[in-house]
């Protein structure tokens, strides 16, 4: 037997566990990891998309709040960022549609003229 | 020639064994690195499942504080608002964000806290695990 091939048995065996170990980790936990980085990229866009209607809705809210207290109860939709917002005021009661370029929502708002407090409701 | 065979089988046992040894120390190896990477991932998922919990509860305070009376006069360590019956409270107790007298609680883990009012906006300064972060949480009323 020669002396050499024992070393090269032996740099066999550490190269072929080493690409099977590195496989089964690519094919396995891999896929575990792409799966929660593509959750967490949607999970991101979700909440980036929540912020934006947040802080359009506190906009709303505030202009909905300056026109019950300064009696200016103006109709004339507003555009905030992409998103067209049409106010229908009855009384101490609001409509508000929120048309976003992809989706669109309603919210229905009460002014407490008594409290000075807006109410929000679905 | 009987000598020399045992030999050889001694030799080959021997290799045998080094090499599930060394296939044993490749795969602790790699799994050593693995664990590493491991750890960072998660750390990083934790943080970023964090990062989306303050976020909605950033964004639950927000539209539960857009329809409130907000005096600009603040004492900086909590936001005093008027709701419906009375004056409210947004402060930290036990390292949550929460109303008083009420029971909603917004974010957790906080170890400071503090409020102040810049360019027509309430800003909320907190800090968690030694990292600070900023964020706005509501607009002075128009007529103000």
């Amino acid at each position: 037997m020669k002396r050499g091939s024992g070393l090269r048995r032996c740099m066999n065996s550490f190269v072929s566990s080493l690409v099977l170990v590195i496989m089964l980790y690519v094919f396995s936990a891999g896929t575990v990891h792409m799966t929660l980085l593509k959750n967490l990229t949607e999970l991101n866009m979700n909440l980036n998309r929540l912020d934006r209607q947040v802080f359009i809705e506190c906009l709303v809210m505030q202009r909905i709040k300056y026109a019950a207290e300064s009696l200016d109860y103006d109709e004339t939709p507003l555009m905030y960022d992409g998103c067209t917002v049409r106010l229908s005021y009855f009384f101490e009661d609001v409509h508000v549609v929120y048309e976003f370029p992809d989706y669109s929502l309603e919210r229905d708002y009460h002014y407490d003229l008594e409290k000075k407090i807006l109410l929000s409701g679905e | 020639m009987k000598n020399c065979r045992a030999k050889f089988g001694v030799i080959t046992r021997a290799f045998t064994v080094t090499e599930l040894l060394i296939a044993l120390l490749a795969s602790y190896a790699v799994l050593i690195c693995t664990g590493g990477y491991l750890k960072t991932f998660q750390k990083f998922t934790y943080e970023s499942y964090r990062t989306a919990e303050d976020r909605l509860g950033i964004a639950q305070l927000r539209l539960y504080l857009a329809g409130k009376d907000i005096p600009l006069e603040q004492n900086g360590r909590e936001l005093r608002f008027h709701t419906e019956d009375h004056d409210r409270y947004l402060r930290l107790v036990n390292g949550k964000v929460c109303v008083q007298d009420g029971m909603m609680i917004f974010l957790y883990g906080i170890d400071s806290l503090e409020f102040s009012f810049e360019n027509d906006r309430f800003w909320m300064r907190y800090s968690r695990n030694k990292d600070m972060y900023e964020t706005w949480i509501g607009f002075a009323a128009l007529h103000e």
